[in-house]
């Protein structure tokens, strides 16, 4: 087996920009579900809605990059207000249902062949980059040091990635340590005690849903830069999933448990990845071809999902007495 | 017609392929991606007497994804250059026809979602659990009866009778040993949701890994020529797949509303607290509604191989469909969920005289948010008393 | 304020109350709380119909009825946390019908749950903030800059500090609300409701499920909200609290106001005799009674829920 590769790869997973997108996601994620109690099951077409939106403008429309990235925000912030008028009322399984249904909605008129002018269908859009990488500082050649090498494009993308990492994971660690943030976890413990408090709770909710759709969506335009596409089934209800999947594991209504967590989550993906295929390549296991090494993964995330939440629903760095996700 | 060559280009005009039509005058094109291709008809192979109706060679259908499009040359006698084609009539009658068809077809989708939601439903009212791996339950039983019926060779009927059994059988041992002891140590709805999820991703890559990422048939049943009922015209096995839908479901309803334990259901559904304190053996009664909603949803995925293909993902692709239903409905209710299924099943049919049929599936879930804003407690359902 | 002593403010109350008639809807001389004909009805139950009733200024009211009277819907109407179907009521001379639940308790009209609502994964000093008003830091804006709100929030820690010494819950200041006792948390409420700097205080049954150890406690601290000069209404089933901490009674039957009074007497009057089925009516009803009622009131509901799905 190659373990200089399987190791290169792991590390690089721990920075690389699935790491940085997935965790931008769960940020948001973490802002509904882990301190204001909101089960958005929708977290892919915030993020559809901004990759699609600076992908048109600049592709379609012709305009320059920075108004694609204004138009993906305001999508964003748009889909938030829209989504939530009518759902932030209802039951927290309705909310869930209804999100996914928005979302699903948001993929399917993306692909559909009767809008392919403007979303490209099934085949997304791409070559709206360029204005992007045109600001890149970075000259041409390789970065890093022995194996963990990336391309100039490629650490544009990671620096500009964890700059908005950071920057969420300040907003989120100033907000929830003040009043604010105070409103929207007692709203996630007892809305009507809120409300008996004389706080708007419609507007706090919306306000939670706004910012974590606006985080959210900034993972929309980081994976659309990177791969310098955008594809509507990249935007699926399982990316959302695993965004759950990252909140938990790395620990719901902790400022840094999302990063954490998608670092973690993405780190043992392609560990496991990794150390798979070159067992099936060497013939160590048997049971399995090198096409099921991909689903198997996939499948080890859906158990470790059970797992976390049976054993340790606070995530592997929560504090079980501050759990977000109760027994109600 | 045979021997007349047919090209197909992509909208832009690259090649996709080059076919022969058959004896039978047809032919085929597989295309991998939807979206809109040229279809030309090589007028120098057709015989020498025949010219195309209308004149002209090239047809530009749209393609969607899983639903083939159909292109159809008519021909007719060449006649003399600058004769008036006939006029194809009675746009009017065709309407209908095709309404009553998509409704037909509607009632055939109904009903399978029904089938699966019953379950859901059921499942949800008695234990609050919103269970996101229904879908796989659905999945499960097509895939068993494939496995069945092209693994050991058995006929489709026998091995679909085997996957409905083994089917009720996994519900009554997830509920037994899985979703019955994480009640017990107190799981709240919220966690049972997202454990839920982690379930589907699950089932579903397993499901991936065993049988494959492509699409399949059965081995029976499989192109059978349609025969004309009325304006409908569908496969005899859409009749009796409807028939054995229609059965199943007014079978479980009968029990439902006649037996002990179906009455005991209903009321555990309606509200567990007083159902558990007049006797009724509330765990007992979940690990029936577990059994039974098993076995009809992987009922329902067996009949939904049957009218459309096999695939790892067919029950992730309807479960929104289903929870549509249910909502719509009213989630906990039995019947609601019965009448709120085929109501998604028809509308999303029916929506294609309008709307273009990848987008019919949009058209039905903005109907369940819709209703979910004016009527959060479904159709069936009952207003929340508050205080 | 505080140079009037308890003995005025019990014997003002008192005097405003004291040529009264006995019946309902009324007139008081300062009303804080005036209400009209408002009906909820819950599908072919009418759960409220209170046709006219007056709240008193400064006074200790409590709000009496057997179980399924539709006192706590009524409060639920009041406040904002359920629409009346029709009616109208006025709180300081403002109409206050269809204003939200969070307006509502703005105004100056705070309610407490008869199931305690304390938020469990906050410290009890964090629930005690979140009871104060017109915080800058509850801006979006305004949080992300701590600087901003940090004095203010000093302010409000001070005297959310002083009210937990009150109710002798300041030892549990940084503990999660969560871990409190049932009593603790009722305390807890209370305390939070005054950091709303609430004129008029709406107590859901405030001594049910409360230890007998806790309840003079809290009989205490309902008494200090009036010599505060705040209005306290208070819904509660056990008569001997009525008769000790209120200076009038109203009561409900049947989702109507059937009689008021001075506690001293009300129990006397045949109205309330025959709405508390006479035998129970002065008994503090046994934790078995009100098991009982509770099922027969479930069960009356049920039956009602049955004729609603079948129509």
């Amino acid at each position: 087996m190659d373990w200089i590769t399987i190791i290169s790869t792991t590390v690089k997973a721990a920075i690389g920009v699935e790491t940085v997108w997935y965790a931008l996601a769960a940020i948001g994620i973490n802002i509904h579900f882990g301190y204001t109690g909101l089960l958005n099951f929708g977290q892919s077409a915030f993020l559809a809605v901004a990759g699609y939106g600076l992908a048109v403008t600049v592709t379609v429309l012709g305009l320059p990059f920075w108004i694609g990235i204004g138009v993906g925000l305001l999508a964003a912030v748009l889909l938030a207000v829209v989504l939530g008028i009518p759902t932030l009322r209802l039951r927290a399984d309705y909310l869930a249902i209804v999100t996914i249904a928005a979302a699903e909605i948001v993929r399917l008129v993306f692909r559909s062949v009767a809008f392919k002018d403007v979303f490209g269908g099934s085949d997304g859009r791409r070559g709206f980059s360029d204005g992007f990488y045109a600001l890149n500082p970075f000259p041409e050649g390789e970065y890093g040091f022995g194996w963990l090498l990336f391309g100039e494009r490629t650490l544009w993308v990671l620096v500009v990635g964890w700059i908005l990492v950071g920057i969420s994971c300040a907003i989120v660690f100033l907000l929830m340590k003040s009043p604010w943030g105070r409103v929207l976890k007692a709203i996630r413990e007892d809305e009507d005690a809120v409300r008996s408090l004389g706080k708007n709770v419609f507007s706090y909710k919306m306000q939670s849903l706004i910012l974590g759709g606006v985080i959210g969506c900034l993972g929309g335009f980081i994976y659309g830069l990177a791969y310098a596409s955008v594809q509507p089934d990249i935007f699926g209800t399982e990316t959302t999933f695993f965004a759950y999947t990252i909140v938990i594991l790395g620990g719901a209504a902790r400022v840094f448990g999302p990063v954490v967590g998608s670092a973690i989550f993405w780190v043992l993906l392609v560990l496991v990845n990794g150390v798979l295929s070159g067992a099936v390549e060497s013939g160590i296991i048997t049971f399995m071809d090198s096409t099921q090494v991909g689903p198997f993964r996939f499948l080890l995330v859906g158990l470790g999902l059970i797992l976390l939440l049976v054993f340790r629903p606070q995530g592997i760095f929560g504090d079980k007495r501050e759990i977000a996700i109760d027994a109600r | 017609m045979n021997g007349v060559k047919i090209v197909v280009t992509t909208e832009s005009g690259q090649p996709v392929q080059e076919v022969t039509s058959d004896a039978k005058g047809t032919w085929e094109v597989p295309v991998e991606k939807a979206g809109k291709y040229k279809v030309t008809l090589d007028v120098s192979t057709l015989p020498p007497n025949l010219q195309v109706r209308g004149g002209s060679n090239t047809r530009t259908p749209t393609v969607y994804e899983g639903n083939p499009a159909s292109v159809l040359f008519a021909l007719q006698p060449k006649t003399a250059a600058g004769a008036e084609p006939e006029q194809s009539g009675g746009g009017g009658s065709a309407f209908w026809e095709r309404a009553a068809q998509l409704t037909f077809e509607g009632l055939n989708l109904g009903l399978i979602i029904a089938l699966a939601a019953l379950g859901l439903s059921l499942i949800y009212g008695t234990t609050g659990l919103t269970n996101f791996a229904h879908g796989e339950l659905v999945t499960l039983g097509a895939l068993l009866a494939y496995a069945f019926n092209t693994g050991i060779g058995l006929h489709l009927i026998p091995a679909a009778l085997i996957a409905v059994i083994l089917a009720g059988g996994l519900g009554y041992a997830q509920d037994r040993f899985f979703w019955g002891q994480l009640r017990r140590r107190g799981t709240g709805i919220i966690a049972a949701m997202i454990v839920s999820i982690g379930v589907a991703i699950f089932l579903r890559y397993l499901f991936l890994i065993l049988f494959g990422g492509q699409s399949e048939a059965f081995a029976q049943y499989n192109a059978q020529p349609g025969i004309q009922v009325g304006p409908i015209s569908a496969a005899p096995k859409n009749f009796v797949a409807m028939g054995i839908e229609l059965l199943v479901l007014i079978v479980v309803g009968v029990a439902l509303l006649r037996t002990r334990t179906g009455k005991a259901a209903r009321a555990v559904a309606d509200n567990p607290a007083p159902a558990a304190s007049s006797g009724i053996n509330v765990d007992r009664v979940i690990r029936i509604i577990w059994t039974v909603g098993g076995a009809i949803a992987a009922l329902a995925g067996i009949m939904l191989g049957l009218s459309q293909n096999l695939k790892f993902t067919m029950g992730q692709d309807i479960l929104l469909l289903i929870f549509a239903g249910v909502t719509l409905g009213g989630l906990g209710t039995a019947f609601g969920a019965l009448v709120g299924s085929i109501i998604v099943g028809l509308f999303i049919q029916v929506s294609t005289l309008w709307v273009p049929p990848e987008l019919k599936s949009v058209g039905a879930l903005a109907v369940l948010i819709i209703v979910l804003l004016f009527r959060p407690q479904g159709i069936l359902g009952r207003r929340e008393r508050i205080g | 304020m505080h140079a009037e002593s308890a003995i005025d403010r019990k014997a003002a109350a008192l005097a405003a109350f004291k040529d009264l008639d006995r019946e309902p809807g009324v007139p008081k001389p300062d009303p804080i709380l005036v209400v009209d004909n408002v009906v909820r009805r819950f599908g072919g139950l009418t759960a409220v119909d209170v046709g006219h009733v007056e709240v008193q200024r400064g006074s200790i009211t409590a709000l009496i009825g057997p179980n399924g009277a539709g006192k706590t819907t009524f409060f639920n109407q009041l406040t904002g946390f359920d629409t009346a179907d029709s009616g109208q009521w006025t709180f300081n001379g403002r109409s206050m019908n269809g204003v939200p639940a969070h307006k509502v308790a703005r105004a100056g009209m705070v309610r407490t749950f008869q199931l305690t609502k304390a938020l469990s994964k906050l410290t009890v000093l964090e629930n005690m903030r979140l009871g104060a008003q017109k915080q800058l830091g509850e801006n979006f804006w305004r949080a992300l800059v701590p600087a901003v709100w940090r004095g203010q929030e000093g302010e409000i820690t001070d005297r959310a500090e002083e009210l937990l010494a009150r109710f002798k819950l300041d030892a549990k200041r940084d503990d999660f609300a969560g871990s409190l006792s049932g009593g603790q948390r009722k305390l807890l409420e209370m305390a939070r409701a005054l950091m709303v700097q609430p004129e008029l205080v709406m107590l859901d049954e405030p001594m049910a499920g409360v230890n007998p150890a806790l309840t003079q406690s809290l009989l205490g601290h309902v008494k200090d909200l009036r010599e505060q000069g705040m209005t306290v209404l208070f819904v509660e089933h056990d008569m001997d609290m009525v008769r000790d901490i209120s200076d009038w009674v109203i009561v409900m039957a049947q989702g109507a106001v059937i009689a008021e009074g001075p506690p001293g007497t009300i129990m006397s009057d045949e109205r309330v005799i025959d709405a508390y089925l006479g035998a129970h009516h002065d008994a503090p009803l046994s934790e078995s009674d009100l098991a009982e009622q509770l099922h027969e009131a479930e069960v009356a509901l049920e039956a009602e829920f049955e004729e609603e799905t079948k129509k």
